[in-house]
């Protein structure tokens, strides 16, 4: 069966903003009102670029396409609560019109936009990006203006797990997200439920983030000298396992064979673990989901190019014996010969 | 391998080799040095001149290349001149603006073998009067240092907040843009650009 099938794309992107406003509301909570103008202000600007592109492009304007707002809500909850406003701006205007639009709009995205846009503004203002407040327990303040003091901020918990190789708080602060990072990126226990609810609902593919986990989760726990709070700390911080859930099983750029989608998260998750512990970088399911997307697209080829063998070589038929006629149903066929093998 | 240039006015040539042609802004030839280099006004400058140097003279001596020669014996033949010409440019360069030359590193004398020389070489020299193939050549040049120094002010003032070296206050500055990251991005941004003004050049000459 192919990836989405069953299910419409608004139904998808329903359940996608129920779990990302439920996200949002535990970021304000943590982090207080600014957090709330930092994710609006994402989603506000990226549903006005998205609607501008759609005009300038002449092409219809569909009421029921919520993408670029969950853009902009997967882009805010990213990035730190003390992010500058033209960071976000620059993040949200980047992702919609280079990443999403220039490609040709919903659907048809190589990567996935919300990572490009938090990649461009981790390059171009790598200070202010990738600095954090810390959690706050009351509803105490960030302040509002655009530059927060840098007397505030400090390293990420993921910076220090990389440089030191152990985590710098407990087990409970990591399940429940009470440390410096990203505002919405790290709240285990939530996000954990998240995938069940969206795996079970058929809004991400299972099989992509399972593969993906298995891999990384693996790779960590022998890296770190099977050290179970190790391979806590990699899936709380550095947006990972967000980043499995929102970017990497993206319902626009994961692949559409069930094959496809198996070695894309052996490769992401692969990739993640890589740089994280050998290049030292942050957030490396970002750089890694960006990394995999044409590979993504590649293995969907290779799969067509397979089932088109099937077809010729080996004489895959209809029920009514015919040749099969579109690359629909050679899929389907696939997939269910992945199935059963 | 470019269509042949079948224009008859001087014009049509100049716009062709200019703007509808640009060599890096449609024909996306020589780009790497472009992305890797030229990131400030005085670096797009030096690329600029380096390569109007190499290309010009490498095309005009290579036009004298009979035609009747193989294929492949030609484009080493086109080689051949190119490394000849780098020689004394690169001694007139490097006398000139060292320092500039110098941190243009590999990408200077990889302009020996810019896909620039082989296009023209292939498609001019064997439909056009040695008038015209010189006219192309000229302005095809030009085309590519203007686009290339426009990128470079661009690409210094949005990603350094300098412009020809001074600071001129730019509220945010876009660092990645002074990377090959953003350079590519940057370029990719400009030849849409170029070729939304060419199809309303389009529009307005058929109306």
């Amino acid at each position: 069966m192919v990836f989405n099938s069953e299910k419409s794309d608004v139904s998808i992107m329903t359940d996608m903003l129920i779990v990302l406003i439920v996200l949002s509301g535990v970021a304000v909570y943590y982090y207080g009102i600014r957090a709330a103008v930092v994710i609006v202000l994402s989603a506000a600007v990226c549903c006005l670029t998205d609607l501008i592109c759609i005009k300038l492009r002449k092409k219809e304007f569909i009421k029921e396409d919520i993408s670029a707002l969950i853009t902009g809500l997967t882009l805010g909850l990213m990035m730190p609560a003390s992010a500058p406003y033209f960071a976000v701006v620059s993040a949200a205007v980047f992702a919609i019109v280079i990443a999403k639009q220039a490609f040709g709009g919903y659907g048809c995205e190589i990567f996935a936009p919300a990572a490009a846009g938090f990649l461009f503004v981790s390059l171009c203002f790598p200070e202010n990006v990738l600095t954090y407040p810390a959690v706050t327990d009351s509803m105490q303040k960030i302040p509002l203006s655009s530059l927060v003091p840098s007397n505030v901020l400090r390293s990420s918990m993921t910076r220090i797990f990389i440089t030191t190789g152990s985590s710098p708080v407990s087990a409970l602060e990591l399940l429940v997200g009470k440390f410096a990072g990203p505002m919405g990126t790290g709240i285990v226990l939530i996000l954990a439920v998240a995938a069940v609810f969206l795996m079970l609902r058929r809004s991400i593919s299972a099989i992509t983030f399972f593969s993906e986990a298995v891999v990384s989760g693996v790779a960590v726990f022998l890296l770190s000298g099977y050290d179970p709070l190790s391979v806590l700390c990699f899936f709380a911080g550095g947006m990972t396992l967000f980043g499995m859930i929102f970017l990497s099983c993206d319902r626009s750029t994961v692949p559409k064979t069930k094959s496809s989608r198996l070695l894309y998260g052996i490769i992401v998750g692969g990739i993640t673990v890589l740089m994280q512990y050998y290049s030292k970088t942050e957030n490396a399911i970002v750089y890694a989901v960006i990394i995999a997307a044409p590979l993504g697209i590649e293995l969907d080829k290779r799969s067509l190019s397979y089932a088109e063998m099937l077809k010729t070589k080996k004489g895959i038929f209809s029920k009514n014996n015919k040749p099969l006629k579109n690359m629909q149903e050679t899929l389907d066929i696939l997939d269910k010969n992945d199935g059963e093998g | 391998m470019e269509k042949p240039v079948n224009e008859n006015s001087s014009k049509d040539i100049i716009f062709n080799a200019m703007l509808k042609r640009n060599p890096i802004l449609v024909s996306g030839m020589v780009v790497a040095p472009a992305i890797m280099t030229a990131d400030s006004l005085s670096r797009a400058a030096t690329l600029a001149a380096a390569f109007s140097l190499i290309t010009f003279f490498t095309l005009l001596i290579s036009s004298f290349v009979p035609k009747n020669i193989v294929y492949t014996i030609r484009i080493i033949m086109y080689a051949f001149i190119g490394s000849l010409v780098y020689v004394p440019a690169a001694i007139m360069l490097k006398y000139y603006i060292p320092d500039e030359i110098g941190q243009m590193g590999i990408f200077f004398p990889l302009l020996v073998v810019n896909s620039l020389i082989v296009s023209r070489s292939e498609t001019i020299f064997f439909l056009e009067s040695k008038g015209k193939m010189m006219l192309d050549i000229v302005f095809c040049i030009i085309g590519y240092d203007a686009a290339v120094i426009l990128y470079g002010i661009i690409r210094e003032i949005i990603g350094a907040g300098t412009a020809g070296g001074k600071i001129i206050g730019m509220p945010i500055v876009f660092q990645v843009f002074s990377t090959p990251a953003g350079g590519f991005i940057l370029l990719g941004v400009m030849a849409a650009l170029l070729r939304i003004i060419l199809l309303m050049i389009k529009k307005v000459r058929q109306k």
